[in-house]
């Protein structure tokens, strides 16, 4: 109790409320836009939290998380434009609704339901964090080395292209974490005699490179499209016969967001198709679904935001990221000298319950921000591409020269801004490299512990019954994509074969 | 004549991972590490195998699949922002960040497509002051000036 108050009191400091409203302010604006997801802005903001405290800096950036999840919606519903990829399955409805002349009735679905999934999500959290980490206390460098392994396996069913190119990206994110001046044996590792390399590649440029340059360059590539936006005269709020009609599949959306988002590696992009998903297959009104049906807008937007609490419950309980975001909040931890795990909650108990208040407030102010301001919000979608993406520019070289006041900081963007454009063309997606370079440090490490702890006999991990778990979890997790595949192409050929055979 | 989707991507990775086995075997020795068993060339090592293998498979998928590799080039206006990025960057230790924020902040919408300088030049004003202001002044960083290094 007095650990909860503790955490209570943190977030009641002056300070600290202005910065999670701040956060949340940007991470609504941020979501609003398209092009520009959560991960980026807190990759952007990240650099500039390592002048603040820990607690306001980790409160910030998981507000602006929450309410960057929320603010797609917002454009997903009035333009179409999801401001984020997981507010899209939002737009499947969203749109039909604002089109219908009921943009209020969608927004304020979208807000009540975001909140709920947050909220819901959160409890989990604060229950579920605590007890994974008394879990964790057990685990020594084996069990851990197979939980990264199976992180990264997870890697294999994100939301992508393809799941190898998933795993291919994990591994390179792992490969660059090794660049630099090994700790334990003192040998230089790919640093080609620049001395900048001999502590490693700097984490922050290299996201803010992969997430926002290389963006920026696809945008510089793109047309410009007509956006049209659908005014919202009157804000109506959903009505209590609605919320009648939905709570279930708030309910449903939420427990299935919590848990997506407790997987390693899954977020909030995943959470809301499946959110959407079974919200039309248990739906009475299937036939109306993309067609402006208010439980498509529910059922996606409370899976997305409970996703951010179940992502949390991971990346603070066992340091494995829970998502994209997640990931750069972690090294956000990093950067600050936390080490997320048992020991955190040892050391540090008051953060989880500063981040578990942070979130909880971020929720209900972007409540307030999303019904109150919707309206204008939806407006920032409209900037010009031409004045918004210099702006942005700009903000990644700040960003990447602030941690290190070093230029060679903003060289390293930019290279991995070029880098990372060719590898989204080639269908690679930044986030499995991000987990794989926040990760990499913890998979060499515990494997060499471990190689020293079982005496160079790499079989002996089969000793160790919670490791092997994660190996077997880990395995099926790589083999589920491409065996899913396997039954969906024979259902399909199956079905072909029917239709032939009766004609 | 298109080739089969994924090839040059997963060659260029092939290559890559061969040129950086071999600056492994640049590495110098470490006894402390061998004695140990996890030298410093094991983990970049099996990482590289581990791509390797990866790539092979992405590259075996993509011939089975027979779809064809995209032939698009990346649009000329890519290739013109990332030269413009590239040529700021190299100026910021000459010219200092808010000189070169101004004059990538009229390029590049220009180059964009903005047409309307009474909007660009604000614009390009406003973005470097805004810089300066929040970051130099308010959150202390130091930021290369250069010419106008009298406003640290």
């Amino acid at each position: 109790m007095e650990v909860l108050i503790g955490g209570l009191f943190e977030i009641l400091q002056p300070q600290t409320l202005l910065l999670i409203c701040a956060g949340t302010l940007v991470g609504v604006l941020v979501g609003a836009l398209p092009g520009l997801s959560s991960s980026m802005a807190v990759a952007l903001l990240l650099p500039f939290t390592i002048y603040l405290d820990p607690i306001p800096a980790i409160a910030m950036l998981a507000a602006l998380y929450c309410a960057g999840t929320f603010g797609g919606s917002i454009t997903a519903i009035l333009i179409n434009a999801p401001g984020a990829p997981p507010a899209a399955a939002t737009a499947f409805d969203g749109y039909p609704l604002a089109k219908n002349g009921q943009a209020g009735r969608a927004l304020g679905m979208a807000a009540a339901s975001s909140v709920a999934g947050g909220i819901f999500s959160l409890f989990v959290l604060i229950f579920a964090a605590p007890f994974l980490a008394t879990i964790a206390y057990k685990f020594g460098p084996p069990e851990y080395f197979a939980l990264t392994v199976f992180g990264l396996s997870m890697l294999a069913s994100i939301s992508g292209k393809s799941a190898v190119k998933n795993l291919i990206g994990g591994a390179f994110g792992v490969l660059l974490a090794t660049v630099g001046v090994d700790l334990t044996t003192g040998v230089e590792r790919f640093t080609f005699g620049i001395p900048e390399l001999y502590e490693g590649i700097s984490f922050i440029p290299v996201l803010i490179g992969l997430f926002a340059m290389a963006e920026l360059l696809d945008q510089a590539g793109q047309k410009d499209r007509p956006l049209e936006r659908f005014a919202m005269s009157a804000l109506k709020l959903p009505t209590l016969d609605d919320f009648r009609r939905v709570w279930k599949t708030i309910l449903r959306s939420s427990g299935i967001g919590t848990f997506v988002g407790i997987l390693p590696a899954e977020g909030s992009t995943v959470a809301a198709m499946i959110g959407y998903n079974e919200a039309k297959r248990w739906s009475r009104n299937k036939d109306n679904f993309g067609k402006g049906e208010i439980e498509g807008v529910a059922g996606p937007e409370a899976a997305n935001n409970a996703a951010t609490g179940g992502a949390m419950v991971p990346t603070l309980a066992l340091g494995i990221p829970g998502s994209a975001t997640a990931a750069v909040i972690l090294g956000g931890l990093q950067i600050h000298g936390l080490r997320p795990g048992p020991y955190l909650f040892e050391n540090q108990p008051n953060l989880l319950y500063a981040i578990f208040f942070a979130m909880l407030l971020a929720n209900f102010v972007f409540l307030g921000f999303g019904l109150v301001g919707a309206r204008y919000f939806s407006r920032i979608s409209l900037i010009p591409r031409q004045f918004l993406w210099p702006a942005v520019f700009c903000l990644c070289v700040v960003g990447a020269y602030g941690v290190g006041q070093s230029l060679n900081d903003v060289y390293i963007m930019l290279i991995a801004g070029f880098v990372g454009y060719f590898l989204n063309r080639a269908g690679f997606s930044p986030a499995p490299i991000i987990m794989g370079l926040v990760l990499g440090h913890l998979v060499e490490n515990s494997l060499a512990q471990s190689m020293i702890l079982f005496d160079q006999d790499a079989w002996r991990f089969l000793t160790r019954p919670i490791a092997v778990l994660f190996f077997v979890l880990a395995a099926l997790s790589i083999v589920s994509t491409p065996i899913g595949r396997l039954i969906k192409t024979r259902r399909r050929e199956d079905a072909d074969r029917l239709a032939h055979g009766n004609e | 004549m298109r080739l089969p989707k994924d090839l040059v991507p997963g060659s260029v990775i092939l290559i890559l991972c061969a040129v950086l086995f071999f600056v492994t075997t640049t590495f110098d020795r470490d006894p402390l590490g061998a004695a140990q068993g996890m030298p410093a060339t094991h983990m970049p090592r099996l990482v590289l195998a581990v791509i390797a293998m990866l790539t092979l498979i992405m590259i075996a998928q993509g011939v089975r699949s027979g779809e064809k590799s995209a032939q698009e080039s990346p649009p000329w206006r890519m290739w013109g922002t990332a030269g413009l990025l590239a040529l700021t960057a190299i100026s910021f230790p000459i010219i200092g960040v808010p000189l070169a924020f101004f004059a990538v902040c009229i390029a590049l919408p220009l180059l964009w497509g903005a047409r309307k300088i009474k909007i660009v030049i604000p614009f390009a004003i406003a973005v470097p002051v805004a810089i300066y202001v929040v970051f130099q002044v308010l959150l202390g960083l130091r930021l290369p000036l250069g010419p106008l290094s009298f406003l640290s």
